[in-house]
């Protein structure tokens, strides 16, 4: 069952290793490889659709088969990538960043990673059944989901699998958390630790305390297609949409923590308003725990003036993250690497998604807008044209740190360029779409009011949001094997992950640094330079 | 016990206001504000743990680098999971699998201990 505790007696083979590694960063490392899969399956679906909507009329797919690949799309992309993606970074970073050897309770980290990935295969096992794929989206809203609605055994499959993503996400925020609060390094404070840090605590809690809800939420639905008790649907929405939202910013605040920390290092200054940014994300993280009602203005089921201000309160907090970042690079030397201008397009893409959150944040504009193209564009624009840029400004930041290589700077440009393309071809004209009243969640559409137009533009750039990623994985692939070395601290990084090896050591850290601030690395350079 | 548990605890005063908030605003004492509530009471109940947990560094070097045990009982959990879609027997045998994944990882925490005598 289990190997002897002396860990240099024996060298592990490869699938062993995979299967039991209990190092933080091999965990965070494989976690980072199934999401990378997930998203292939659901870029490829998305492309699927894009090629059905490309015009009026329907082309390659029933309306059945399109009911169950947004299905898919949107599951897979919220519960089995950008979800883990945002948790695996934090896994694989915390440590390193506050001076510990490892995330406590190593093995439960383990069982976390598994019960994702085993989650993952049982949700798409739901394809091989008779009854298919769910067809409620991501949301599975009651009564749609019941056995009356959606006989078989595709939604049970779905419901396992969504379960053990859940759970999986709330064993690695616990212990993410845990490590933060009790393994930091002496000197580290709380008022020390690192800007990503940070918002991985700020994300920590919102997985923590508004996922248990997701588990209720799904209860409901099995309890609706198991049992003769009725559900009311509305309580349903509250329990789903108190996860729905705060789940936006789980996968929002880690890269608005890795983007500020690529500014910072690229513009080689100190990060500006470090006091104001934690109080920001922490009162951020909090307020949007209190606005999940404004999913829910059109039902007239909540108390619509209560959410809409809390919903437009969190501009403040956003405001205050955006000034940091302004202020960090003002006057800074900044060094325009790939990582810079990702970071640089999450701020500029994400402000989008945000400025037409605000339509919807008003109960009276959301009449308007609800269930049409405009909200799809509002939500892509933050979880890919915006979180997904703050990901891969992460990852050319960060890579060398986890592969001791540097990716090619020549294909991150190109994939940068690329992506900033697809994304506003792909996304802009969904605002126009909805504005024209084109409903979401549809196979087909009339052909009028330019809709067939836009609908064919939004799919060339889906087209070339596909060759961006393909452009970066060929630069992960050579850059991996054939890259150029990177050595401790290619990037005159601030933080203590730059203290130690590329790839770091098993337990991270031989030695550590005096800290006195949430720059240490930088503290030493002004002191060598004085 | 309050420093460590304090970022728990300021969160849970946030949440409660905001509770509080949306109680006063809808005025529905049965409403939406007892998920803020119950939220704000977990996170409240989490600061007290971490804070009884206190800090800890020394144990870092007999954690085994390879352990099969975690991957057991995920297994075993996910097949109690798919039970509930395809069939309730499943579940037994799902039991079965966590308790031998749990058997490995006992085995596994009292050799560890054995390590740091």
């Amino acid at each position: 069952m289990s190997t002897a505790v002396s860990p240099a007696e024996r060298t592990p083979g490869l699938v062993l290793s995979w299967i039991g590694a209990t190092d933080h960063k091999r965990i965070a490392a494989h976690m980072a490889w199934a999401c990378g899969l997930f998203l292939v399956i659901g870029g490829l679906v998305a492309l699927t659709m894009r090629t059905e909507l490309a015009q009026p009329g329907l082309q390659i797919l029933s309306r059945d088969h399109y009911n169950e690949l947004y299905s898919l799309h949107g599951s897979t992309m919220i519960y089995f990538v950008m979800t883990p993606a945002a948790l695996a970074l934090g896994v694989y970073l915390v440590p390193l960043q506050i001076g510990a050897a490892d995330l406590v309770a190593p093995r439960l980290n383990l069982f976390a990673m598994w019960m994702l990935l085993g989650g993952a295969v049982v949700a798409f096992s739901s394809l091989l059944t008779a009854s298919g794929y769910p067809r409620d989206g991501w949301t599975e809203f009651l009564p749609m989901s019941n056995d009356t609605f959606s006989p078989g055994t595709g939604t049970d499959l779905w419901l396992a699998g969504v379960a053990a993503s859940a759970i999986s996400a709330m064993i690695l925020a616990g212990t993410i958390l845990a490590t933060i609060v009790l393994r930091r390094a002496p000197g580290m404070s709380m008022l020390r630790i690192p800007v990503f840090t940070w918002t991985m605590v700020a994300t920590c809690l919102n997985v923590l305390f508004a996922f248990p809800a997701l588990l209720g939420a799904l209860g409901l639905i099995f309890v609706a297609r198991h049992t003769d008790i009725a559900v009311n649907p509305a309580a349903y929405l509250n329990l789903f949409w108190f996860y729905g939202h705060p789940v936006v910013y789980v996968m929002f605040f880690p890269f608005v923590g890795a983007a500020l920390e690529v500014l910072a290092t690229n513009a080689r200054r100190r990060m500006a308003g470090y006091g104001p940014f934690v109080l920001a994300i922490i009162g951020f993280a909090a307020t949007s725990m209190a606005v999940w009602g404004h999913h829910m203005f059109t039902t007239g089921q909540v108390t619509n003036q209560y959410f809409a201000v809390t919903s437009i309160a969190l501009m403040v907090f956003a405001g205050v993250e955006y000034l940091d970042a302004f202020l960090t690079m003002w006057g800074g030397a900044i060094v325009m690497r790939t990582s810079t201008l990702f970071a640089l397009g999450f701020f500029a893409q994400f402000l989008v998604g945000g400025l037409t959150g605000l339509f919807l944040a008003s109960p009276t504009l959301d009449y308007q807008a609800n269930d049409t193209y405009f909200v799809v564009g509002h939500f892509h624009y933050t979880l890919f044209a915006g979180s997904m840029f703050g990901l891969f400004a992460g990852l050319y930041h960060w890579f060398p740190k986890a592969t001791g290589r540097l990716l090619d700077e020549r294909l991150g440009k190109l994939h940068f360029w690329l992506l900033v393309a697809g994304t506003n071809l792909t996304f802009f004209p969904f605002f126009i779409l909805g504005n024209e009243g084109m409903v979401r969640r549809v196979a087909d559409y009339p052909d009028q009011r330019g809709l067939a137009d836009w609908n064919l533009v939004a799919t060339v750039g889906s087209y070339a949001v596909a060759v961006a990623l393909l452009v970066f994985l060929v630069n992960v692939v050579w850059s991996k094997t054939l890259g150029t070395a990177a050595g401790p601290d290619p990037w005159q990084g601030q933080t203590l992950e730059w203290w130690t090896e590329s790839p770091p050591p098993r337990h991270n850290f031989e030695s550590l640094p005096p800290i006195r601030s949430h720059a240490p690395l930088l503290d030493l350079r002004e002191a060598e330079s004085a | 016990m309050i420093r460590f548990g304090a970022p728990l605890f300021g969160w849970a005063v946030m949440l409660a206001l905001l509770a509080a908030g949306l109680l006063a605003w809808s005025g529905e004492i049965d409403g939406p504000w007892l998920l803020l509530a119950a939220s704000s009471v977990a996170s409240a109940a989490t600061g007290f743990v971490l804070g009884l947990a206190g800090p800890a560094q020394g144990d870092r070097r007999a954690i085994p680098d390879i352990s099969i045990a975690p991957a057991v009982t995920a297994a075993g959990l996910l097949v109690v999971l798919v039970a509930f879609a395809a069939g309730r027997w499943l579940v037994l045998l799902g039991l079965g699998v966590m308790a031998l994944g749990l058997g490995g990882t006992v085995r596994e925490l009292r050799a560890q201990r054995r390590e740091l005598r």
